[in-house]
């Protein structure tokens, strides 16, 4: 027989005793993954066994202790993944909190930015549950953010059927949760392309798929909330926005893919700094 | 299977209310003893034979091919012995009305079965046909064939044996033999010439006869370590021996028995031991000499206790379960746990081997089942204790009585013992 012993401390607010609560009563948040690239290499190291980064495509580098990804000049509609630093993780978490720093100090153009990626029935990552929060490449507002894409789950090819709009305009176009059980609290606005400048923006993005493993048993408990600058864009819990047969997140992408909107767009460098990926909440620390 | 038919005798014929004796040699390991008694027969009926028995023990009917319509030929009599005595005894006939023989065969067997005498043919025909389906499991078809004439053809890959010379040289009773499959047809044709052209025959099938397992543990569940477990059971010719199991670690042991039930005991989870994961259906095998069944039943966890599959496992926490069974050295992402939460109310171990807050702590009992790494298939016990991380630890009496001298110093200084 072996035997093992864990302590909790007491929840002040519900007198419970919780591993995930700090004795002050805050959530206890878990950090999965810290890239602040002070190391000067890539891909970052590790800081826990079983999640890593790595530079999936392209030729991102550093500078001025940031991961600095280059775009080229497009033409119309000529797109491509030119840069992609992934993010994996192991099977076991639907609920990830994704925090960064990122700048787009010259042209602004609009890419993939942030994908999440999940995984198919058998542990694979095609037909899953993706969502992307995007900066817009159609011609709209290049390099703003007006919504994330993903899928309701209606099948498993669950990429970007639906539309959660930062502006919290149609929001039905959710999908099936909408009007049963999907709440929406939305700020008013995009984050235009303006708001960029030069300087530094922090990005707190949560996604969490929704849980079941049937059509009988699913649940809308799907979320997605994106916070920029210490605002609130768009908030959205009660959503169903994996299919049931679907796994969970298989890994994050930033950078990625970018095309053209008609016309054509110009070269765009995108800087990424002091990314923080935790559980239950967002890390905070440096 | 094996069955054979041995001893086959071709005693002369006799007329009507004359015993006929015949010395006769049971083999070691015969099932039955078959006679066959042929009467000739000039009337359209025919008095049974008056005596027919081995050894002093007088033989059962079995059937009887009826005369035909024509009234004249012969009539056969099916006799059999259960378990007739082994050595040699004189099989004894009388017909009281004909001229008569006999001819006898004994039917062994090194295994238990049961015998359907499924078809009885009688006609007249020049090519005479007789076929026999299979009911259930595979079976051997004994066409025993009494024909009053010669055959030319059977039919039958192999051919025929004779097993006797009936009454006149005309007269002979073959065999033939063909193993069938499941669910199969098998038909038989021959052609025989002279004589009347009649012919008959007994269609036998012989199957294993199959013990079976009726229920187990009354058909629900079994515990994994249950201590008694009944099981019900036909076919079975005394108690069973020995129960084996289709798993790895399942072992069966028996209590008691007889050759309709028995009760055993499983094993249950051993420290570092291989066993199946629950909840598993277990393949058991009741045995005995020559006999076996087999049913399966389902065997699960304790009643009350909980499993949970670790996916995503946190082994690098201290407040999360999944430390302490890597740090014993088991690879947690994969394994399984059975825990007992009685002890600790409220008890729900997550996938990540965390667990829902709870309202007090306590110690449980677990078995942690790996399915990776060098500890993978076996099972391990542990004692879990989740404790109060700041529960008041008792003050000493000597800490208010030299230390402490006014309630509000007190107060603060307890306030400072919780951490």
């Amino acid at each position: 027989m072996s035997t093992g012993k864990v302590k909790w401390p007491v929840n002040k607010n519900t007198g419970l005793i919780d591993p995930f609560i700090n004795p002050d009563g805050s959530a206890r948040i878990r950090l999965l993954g810290r890239a602040n690239f002070s190391e000067g290499t890539l891909p970052p190291p590790s800081i826990r066994a079983g999640y890593s980064f790595g530079v999936a495509n392209g030729s991102p580098y550093i500078q001025d202790g940031a991961l600095r990804m280059d775009y080229p000049s497009l033409a119309q509609f000529q797109g491509g993944i030119y840069n992609s630093l992934h993010f994996d993780v192991p099977n076991g978490h639907k609920e990830l909190y994704i925090k960064f720093d990122v700048k787009m100090p010259n042209a602004k153009h609009g890419l993939k930015f942030l994908k999440v990626f999940g995984r198919n029935a058998t542990g694979g990552t095609n037909t899953v549950a993706n969502t992307t929060f995007a900066l817009d490449y159609t011609g709209i507002d290049n390099g703003g953010m007006n919504f994330v894409g993903f899928g309701d789950g209606t099948t498993n090819s669950n990429d970007t059927q639906q539309i959660l709009n930062l502006d919290g305009s149609n929001k039905s176009w959710v999908g099936r949760s909408w009007g049963n059980g999907a709440s929406i609290i939305s700020a008013g606005s995009n984050f235009p392309s303006s708001a960029w400048g030069t300087g530094w923006h922090t990005f707190r993005l949560k996604i969490k798929f929704n849980d079941g493993t049937t059509a009988g048993n699913e649940i809308n408990n799907g979320e997605i909330w994106v916070n920029i600058d210490g605002v609130d864009y768009v908030k959205a819990t009660g959503l169903f926005n994996r299919h049931h047969t679907n796994g969970d997140i298989a890994y994050l992408s930033f950078g990625d893919w970018t095309q053209a909107p008609t016309g054509g767009s110009p070269a765009f460098d995108i800087h990424y700094d002091n990314i923080y990926i935790s559980q239950r909440g967002f890390y905070e620390g440096t | 299977m094996a069955i054979t038919f041995s001893n086959p005798i071709s005693p002369v014929g006799a007329a009507a209310n004359i015993i006929l004796t015949q010395s006769y040699t049971v083999p070691v390991g015969a099932k039955e003893l078959w006679v066959f008694v042929y009467a000739d027969n000039s009337n359209a009926t025919t008095p049974l034979p008056d005596l027919v028995e081995y050894g002093g023990v007088n033989a059962t009917l079995v059937s009887q091919i009826p005369a035909d319509a024509g009234g004249t030929g012969q009539l056969h009599f099916f006799y059999k012995i259960i378990n007739p005595a082994v050595g040699t005894a004189n099989i004894r006939a009388r017909h009281p009305t004909y001229f008569f023989a006999i001819s006898a065969v004994c039917l062994a067997s090194d295994n238990t079965y049961s015998l359907t005498y499924s078809a009885f043919n009688y006609a007249n025909s020049a090519s005479p046909s007789a076929s026999v389906a299979s009911a259930n499991n595979n079976k051997t078809l004994y066409s025993l064939t009494v024909n009053n004439v010669n055959t030319t053809a059977i039919g039958e890959t192999g051919g025929q044996t004779v097993l006797s010379e009936g009454g006149s040289a005309t007269q002979a009773m073959h065999q033939i033999s063909e193993e069938l499959s499941t669910g199969a047809t098998n038909s038989a044709t021959w052609t025989v010439t002279g004589g009347a052209q009649r012919w008959s025959a007994i269609a036998i099938n012989v199957s294993e006869d199959n013990a079976t397992v009726t229920t187990i543990n009354n058909g629900n569940p079994i515990t994994v370590g249950q201590t008694s477990v009944p099981a019900a059971h036909n076919g079975f010719d005394g108690a069973v021996d020995s129960i084996t199991t289709n798993r790895a670690g399942v072992t069966a042991s028996i209590i008691s028995g007889n050759s309709t039930s028995t009760n055993f005991s499983i094993s249950g989870w051993a420290e570092a031991s291989t066993y199946p994961v629950l909840d598993n259906s277990v393949t058991f095998t009741f045995s005995r000499t020559g006999q076996s069944a087999s049913a399966a039943q389902t065997v699960t966890r304790p009643t009350g206790w909980s499993k949970q599959t670790f996916v995503g496992a946190i082994i690098d926490d201290e407040r999360l379960f999944g430390k302490i069974f890597s740090d014993h050295g088991h690879t947690v992402e994969g394994a399984v746990l059975y825990y007992n939460p009685s002890t600790v109310p409220g008890l729900f171990i997550k996938p990540d081997t965390s667990a829902d807050p709870l309202a007090n702590g306590g110690t449980f009992d677990a078995w942690l089942q790996p399915s990776q790494g060098t500890t993978a298939g076996k099972t391990y016990y542990f004692q879990l204790s989740i404790e109060k991380d700041g529960t008041p630890v008792a003050i000493p009496k000597h800490f208010y009585a030299s230390s402490v001298k006014s309630s509000r110093v007190k107060a603060h200084r307890i306030k400072a013992m919780f951490f």
